[in-house]
């Protein structure tokens, strides 16, 4: 009986392992797409719209559009967040039975994970709001926060898939993804802010191949 | 219930005595669906086979697998029952106990 207890641990843990991987290559396709949004968006406001809304409330709204941008972002991560909400709580609940307790599984389940998340859209909004009122100098502390919650959420995720794989192997993908947003965010902040790209583009090749590997295809 | 009762429980019952079909139903309890593709990419279960403890789970009642039409193309989807979630709950409330008992 053990074994058809542990057959059926193990056939659980490979279709939670897919469905964790198709949400990571969410994350990264969704935020690979954040910064050439940001550019886009800021070349058509620089070269279009401006020059017709010299005054008023629209050149306003209209400089502080990253502000907006970033906002939709959030909404587009919290409402994912609530669509998976009862899986991660019922992953927690049968991977606690199933032996997969500890630090990783509390981690990922409970409010630590929420506060993760909370702690870098804070921090970009407030190293936003630095940067567009003339204070980028002090953008330093938003920047030190988002770099560390960020390395922190990897390290979160790549424990917590090898304690439902029980390997130590590293995907190709999330190294990439990591060596990407180290030297684009550092780049970006410390030597020009075109080098945001790199993590862009890291993080959009990491989504889609982790993506293919793990598609949701379907039998025709 | 005392854990030979528990464990008599679990090896009597057709479903629970299988170790496939009941990892695929604890992982339909856990996601709700799952397209049948992605259920095949990601147990490695060979396609004939997993027809067949699909077959079974159905007859039985503790799934649906329906073809549904989406934007990308036709999918077969797989979703669990009322009855198939009641099991899983049966189920894991029994190895939660086994595990309490083993702890003591």
């Amino acid at each position: 009986m053990e074994n058809e207890i542990n057959e059926s641990n193990l056939i659980w843990k490979r279709v939670i392992y897919h469905f964790v991987r198709n949400v990571i290559s969410f994350i990264y396709i969704l935020f690979s797409t954040y910064v050439p949004v940001l550019l886009v968006v800021g070349f058509m406001i620089n070269s279009v719209f401006m020059n017709h809304h010299e005054n008023g409330k629209a050149r306003i709204i209209l400089g502080n559009y990253s502000i907006f941008i970033f906002l939709i972002y959030i909404l587009i991560i919290l409402a994912y967040r609530k669509r998976i909400n009862p899986i991660t709580e019922k992953t927690v609940k049968v991977g606690r039975i199933m032996g997969l307790e500890g630090l990783d599984m509390k981690r990922i389940g409970n409010g630590r994970a929420h506060l993760l998340f909370l702690l870098i859209f804070a921090s970009i909004l407030v190293s936003l709001t630095l940067n567009l009122y003339g204070y980028s100098s002090y953008s330093w502390i938003p920047n030190l926060v988002i770099f560390s919650s960020v390395i922190l959420w990897f390290i979160l995720w790549i424990r917590f898939l090898h304690k439902l794989t029980g390997d130590r192997d590293v995907n190709i993908f999330d190294i990439l993804a990591i060596i990407g947003f180290l030297f684009g965010f550092l780049g970006g902040v410390y030597v020009n802010e075109y080098l945001f790209l790199l993590f862009a583009l890291t993080w959009l090749i990491a989504g889609i191949m982790v993506r293919l590997k793990y598609e949701r295809t379907e039998v025709s | 219930m005392s854990h030979s009762e528990d464990f008599q429980e679990i090896t009597g019952d057709e479903l629970y005595s299988n170790g496939v079909r009941t990892g695929i139903l604890i992982a339909l309890y856990t996601l709700k669906k799952i397209t049948f593709t992605n259920l095949l990419k990601s147990t490695g279960i060979p396609k004939s086979s997993l027809h067949v403890h699909l077959k079974w789970l159905s007859d039985n009642g503790y799934i649906i697998i329906k073809k549904e039409l989406t934007i990308k193309r036709p999918m077969t989807f797989v979703r669990i029952t009322p009855s198939g979630m009641e099991k899983i709950e049966k189920y894991l409330n029994i190895l939660e106990n086994i595990k309490k008992i083993n702890k003591n």
